[in-house]
């Protein structure tokens, strides 16, 4: 028995709203775009003001998150923090899915001697240091967030494309992407209505580990001294400066991987509302 | 079948020639040299110093010295450290890293199949969900941060390992579960959701119609097709944690290879930089070419060797 | 069912434990110093040396004619007796009869060819320069003369003689840093990649198969002529990174973390303060901020004398950097002769008036003042020092200055080639002398000064002083210094001090304020029980 692919997007948001995964997801996106609006709005601290005798302080009254290093209020930086880290992860998503995806069917759906060139090709990339990378677009473009996602991502997207080209090889053998060849369906057709449906899992997959992949890259890539620079801070930068006052001064780490950890938290419970929201038994007979 | 290896084997040296080109020149782009430093030398000594070691001659001159004493398999001598050859500090830390590696592999693979399957069996129940959060939780935690978290319960705190350094397996321990979190995480969800998938196949059905036991169902008909996505992810992985992991190697002090990625580029030790692009590509095409067989064992109408089409 | 798969689950832990490691050994009673470092060591050779932390390695491995001990006495270190001239420009070096580690005899012959390789015109030796105060050192160095035309003379095996171009009374402390040091033929000779073997004359030599696994093991030369001086039984330096050295200090698995082969944390420094543990010594370095005197507005002296006057330095000090530095009110560190403070600290309002002057001079306002840039290779040091200047200078002038951290081989880059503005920095003395600081900012083109200053009157003085003697020489210098910072090329912030942790054990090191560790006296005292510091 066949199962028909539910194409229409209405259909698609009903039915993810039914999911409590993914609702949950986006209610926790939603709670922390309040957080963030609403300490910039209501914080009576500066993400760059420094009070150097209220260093190191522990949460309190004053300061609910508790200060820096450099007596800078935590929370108002945390809230800062997102803008960043959750500009990388949308940068990230839209490089992975856009070249990731195209580079990845059209390594795995063309000739067989294209498709290996064109792994061989991304192998050859993958193999370049990305430091080397990361510093050349920093002498060239400035350091600074653009030079920084770019460096991030010019080679992240190569394990999407990988997973992409996987999942297509062993799609495009199965019967069914037969039949319809069969009955004369185009290449298009084919590639969005019965292979794209089924890469999606494996996509969202793997975009919830790249993504928290591109936030820590730029956290190691700003230790080097390339990225945005102080005093913006993004999440993954405040995590690895409150790493050192780790045992002395823990809130300093807790917030900003607390906020790390609950994002990509409610990522993931989105992806996974997006997956069984665009449900389909595939209709594949293996022998 | 020996048209296919000769024609593999072109390929790759046409590929490494490319890539070994392409960082040359990347790498020459960089300011900064690798005798720069706050502490300046008079500009003659500096000015010997790269003719010493052959940095004043043209690029293209350069460059022809390097292939050609890489064909003879001499990778060059580290600028900055005095009394090392790239070959040799490969050879010293590249079994350590490739130890760890290794053990950081299997347990990942054994440890996201046995959840993997274990959710598989039986899905949307607590212990799956408890199983996905905490999946979810360690992909968002990044290897510094567990790296240090893991150091201070264990062995700050409980006593229970060592510290840091490397000789004997507590000293294993550790790392060894830094490295593997990351790919546990992705792996047993990828085989979670890859079994389900299957699970609800026709074929499978028909099986279970028939009365197979479920457990053999899932490891004898579900698993090969499940695992096939999970190998496209192997061979990069395998190549990144053979290589050694920068951070790992740091926090623990370990005497791996990987530090000498970062290292090298920020100390701009050409001939190590040039040494180490070279190794690892050799390390993840050889891996690469390993998964694409594999593929062709697990399901063998992914025709990798024919050329068809 | 559950049984297969528990069986598959112990199948791989059995995976894991099977991979067996041999086992190390149990550490044995010997007296072991473990130290740890940062950074790997670059080079065994006294004549490559550049960094800082390889300067302990070749204090430990190698000794020179002389020797520097606690207080800067010098005592005989090769060269059993020595004698000097009437003129004091010519020095004899008797060497006592000692071997390398590996049975040769030293002879003078060594330290003759090992000081003809560093002259060499074709050989890059950084100290080179070290040499000069021998006569035709520099010549021979340029190529202008030979070798054998420079005040260098080996007598016979056991006689050095060695002329000076002018009497310089410091002359035997030199002679007991490390640009000084011999080589042994061997390394001159042939020098083998992958040596794995070091031949060195030194209170210890690095014991055979030591260069692998992020370690250096050290063991008393038994060839040393003071063997018996030594009284440790082997040194381990470890390279580890700076948090993990703390808990390993803590659980005695170091004897010894911090300045000078590796960094204590900052975030460390206020609990350690706290316990007693941290030792605090003064350094001969200062940190400070260049200044690129070609590139407007800096080409203002006013200018440059505002933003210096404007910090708060003791706030800096204080709540930044947490290690006892000293604030500094002059260039030279007060651990050379004692100055009166050339200027004061945070005087925000002598500050504002000069701003205010050196804007009008240069007809700008505030607005239409170009971007100020602050450079620095990141480190979590300049880091922090960066974000607070950027908030001083904004209280005092509301000026807003953007911060540039840079890869450090990229910073370099940027100061050699003078395309920076404002760049933090800082120099560590080579010897004990001013003239070790001053000398930087002599000439423009000097490898190190990058400001692009230079002015006759200092040119003059370093000139003069280097005839002069003592009070002389001293008040020169101390004019030099005057100069220097009512010019203000550079901007001085504060002077540096080493901050270690020294278990409670640990005796008789001596650690010098040039930045090395001695330690051939050093021993470890046996605590028999509890051993908690």
């Amino acid at each position: 028995m066949q199962r028909i692919v539910p194409r229409l997007h209405r259909t698609a948001w009903q039915k993810f709203q039914q999911q409590p995964m993914g609702m949950c997801g986006i209610y926790l996106l939603v709670a922390l775009a309040l957080f963030v609006s609403l300490s910039g709005f209501f914080s009576p601290f500066r993400y760059d003001e420094i009070h150097l005798i209220a260093k190191n302080h522990p949460p309190s009254l004053r300061f609910w998150f508790g200060t820096d290093d450099l007596g800078r209020d935590v929370l108002i930086r945390t809230s800062y923090g997102a803008y960043i880290s959750l500009c990388i992860a949308l940068a990230t998503v839209i490089i992975d899915l856009i070249l990731g995806f195209l580079i990845g069917s059209l390594a795995a759906l063309s000739g067989k001697k294209t498709g290996e060139c064109l792994m061989r090709f991304l192998d050859i990339f993958y193999s370049i240091p990305t430091l080397l990378i990361a510093i050349l677009l920093s002498v060239i473009l400035g350091s600074g967030f653009f030079s920084i996602v770019l460096a991030i991502n010019l080679i992240s997207w190569i394990t999407m494309a990988r997973i992409v080209r996987g999942q297509l090889l062993l799609l495009k053998e199965m019967d069914f992407v037969m039949a319809s060849r069969s009955l004369g369906a185009s290449s298009s057709r084919i590639l969005f209505t019965h292979l794209l449906p089924n890469t999606w899992g494996p996509i969202m997959l793997t975009l919830t580990m790249t993504i928290p992949s591109a936030i820590f890259s730029e956290a190691f890539l700003s230790f080097l001294g390339l990225g945005i620079q102080a005093p913006m801070a993004s999440w993954g930068t405040m995590a690895h400066e409150g790493l050192a006052a780790f045992q002395y001064y823990p809130w300093r780490l807790f917030f900003p991987a607390a906020f790390i950890s609950i994002t990509m938290l409610a990522f993931y419970l989105i992806g996974e509302g997006l997956k069984k929201s665009f449900n389909n038994a595939p209709a594949m007979n293996l022998p | 079948m020996l048209v296919y290896f000769f024609k593999k084997i072109l390929f790759l040296l046409s590929s490494l020639f490319l890539l070994m080109t392409l960082t040359f020149i990347l790498m020459k782009a960089m300011p900064g040299d690798p005798f720069s430093q706050e502490q300046a030398m008079s500009r003659q000594e500096h000015h010997s110093l790269l003719k010493q070691h052959g940095l004043n001659l043209s690029y293209l001159e350069q460059y022809k010295n390097y292939l050609y004493s890489t064909l003879k398999g001499d990778l060059g001598n580290s600028l900055i450290y005095q009394n090392r050859t790239v070959n040799r500090l490969i050879r010293e830390t590249f079994p350590t890293s490739a130890y760890l590696g290794l053990q950081a592999l299997t347990l990942a693979l054994s440890l996201s199949l046995f959840l993997g399957l274990l959710c598989a069996l039986k899905p949307d129940s607590p212990i799956d969900y408890l199983i996905q959060i905490v999946m979810a939780l360690g992909i968002s935690i990044p290897g510094f941060i567990l790296a240090t978290i893991l150091q201070y319960l264990f062995s700050i705190k409980w006593h229970l390992l060592p510290i840091a350094r490397w000789g004997t397996f507590s000293h294993t321990i550790l790392p060894c579960l830094t490295l593997a979190a990351l790919p546990t995480a992705f792996m047993t969800r990828l085989i979670r959701n890859n079994l389900l998938e299957v699970l609800q196949m026709d074929y499978i059905k028909t099986a279970k119609a028939k009365g197979l036991h479920p457990l053999v169902l899932l490891l004898r008909h579900a698993l090969r097709n499940a695992l096939l996505p999970v190998l496209t992810y192997l061979g990069p992985l395998a190549s990144v944690l053979l290589i050694g992991s920068f951070i790992v190697e740091n926090i623990y002090s370990i005497p791996g290879l990987g530090q000498w990625y970062v290292n090298s580029v920020t100390n701009r030790d050409y001939p190590l930089i040039m040494g180490l692009t070279l190794f690892y590509s050799l390390l993840l095409m050889s891996l690469n070419f390993i998964v694409d067989i594999a593929y062709g064992f697990l399901d063998p109408r992914i025709r990798i060797f024919s050329e068809e089409e | 069912m559950f049984a297969k798969l528990i069986s598959l689950l112990g199948l791989a832990i059995i995976t894991l434990l099977t991979s067996c490691y041999p086992e190390k050994p149990p550490i044995n009673k010997k007296s072991t110093l473990r130290i740890s470092t940062e950074t790997e060591p670059q080079t065994f050779d006294p004549r490559h040396v550049r960094d800082l932390s390889d300067t302990t390695y070749m204090h430990l491995l190698y000794e020179g004619l002389t020797r520097s001990e606690k207080n800067g006495k010098i005592v005989p270190g090769m060269a059993e007796t020595y004698s000097t001239s009437a003129d004091k420009k010519t020095y004899v070096f008797k060497i006592r009869k000692s071997q390398w580690s590996d049975g040769q005899p030293v002879t003078a012959y060594d330290f003759y060819e090992t000081w003809k390789t560093m002259l060499d015109p074709e050989f890059p030796a950084p100290n080179a320069y070290q040499l000069y105060v021998i006569k035709g050192a520099k010549d021979t160095k340029e190529g202008k003369i030979s070798f054998e035309e420079s005040g260098i003379q080996a007598l016979d095996d056991r006689t050095l003689v060695v002329e000076l171009e002018n009497p310089t009374p410091y002359f035997l402390t030199l002679a007991s840093s490390y640009f000084f040091y011999p080589t042994c033929r061997a390394a001159r000779i042939d020098s083998k990649i992958d040596q794995m073997e070091q031949v060195t004359n030194g209170p210890f030599r690095l014991e055979k198969g030591s260069r692998l696994s992020n370690e250096w093991i050290m063991v008393p030369n038994p060839y040393y002529w003071d063997r018996s001086a030594v009284k440790l039984d082997e040194i381990q330096i470890l390279k580890i990174d700076n948090s993990t050295a703390l808990h390993m200090f803590d659980q005695n698995e170091l004897e010894w973390a911090g300045s000078p082969l590796s960094t204590i944390p900052i975030d460390a420094l206020a609990s350690l303060k706290q316990k007693g543990d941290l030792n605090i010594q003064p350094a001969h370095g200062v940190y400070f901020l260049r200044l690129n005197t070609e590139h407007p507005p800096f080409n203002n002296t006013k200018f440059r004398r505002a933003l210096a006057f404007a910090l708060n330095r003791t706030d800096l000090v204080q709540h930044v950097l947490q290690g006892n530095q000293i604030p500094a009110q002059g260039y030279l560190p007060s651990s050379e002769e004692a100055s009166k403070p050339l200027f004061r600290d945070h005087d925000v309002k002598l500050a504002k008036k000069l701003f205010a002057e050196s804007l009008k001079e240069q007809g700008l306002t505030s607005s239409s003042l170009p971007t100020i840039l602050v450079c620095y290779a990141n480190n979590p040091r300049s880091h922090k020092i960066a974000q607070v200047l950027q908030q001083q200078w904004k209280e005092a002038f509301d000026l807003h200055v953007e911060l540039q951290s840079c890869e450090s081989k990229v910073f370099y880059d940027h100061l050699n080639r003078h395309n920076y503005q404002i760049g933090i920095g800082s120099w560590f003395a080579d010897i004990q002398d001013p003239i070790s600081f001053l000398d930087v900012f002599k000439y423009r083109n000097n490898g190190t000064n990058n400001t692009q200053w230079e002015h006759p009157d200092y040119i003059r003085l370093m000139d003069e002083s280097a005839q002069a003697k003592s009070k002389k020489r001293e008040d020169l210098l101390k004019q030099a210094e005057k100069l220097l910072i009512t010019e203000m090329p550079i901007i001085p912030l504060f002077y540096s001090t080493y901050n270690y942790l020294q278990s409670a054990r640990l005796k008789g090191v001596y650690f010098s304020d040039l930045g090395y560790l001695d330690l051939k006296r050093a021993y470890l005292e046996k605590n028999p029980g509890n051993v908690n510091h």
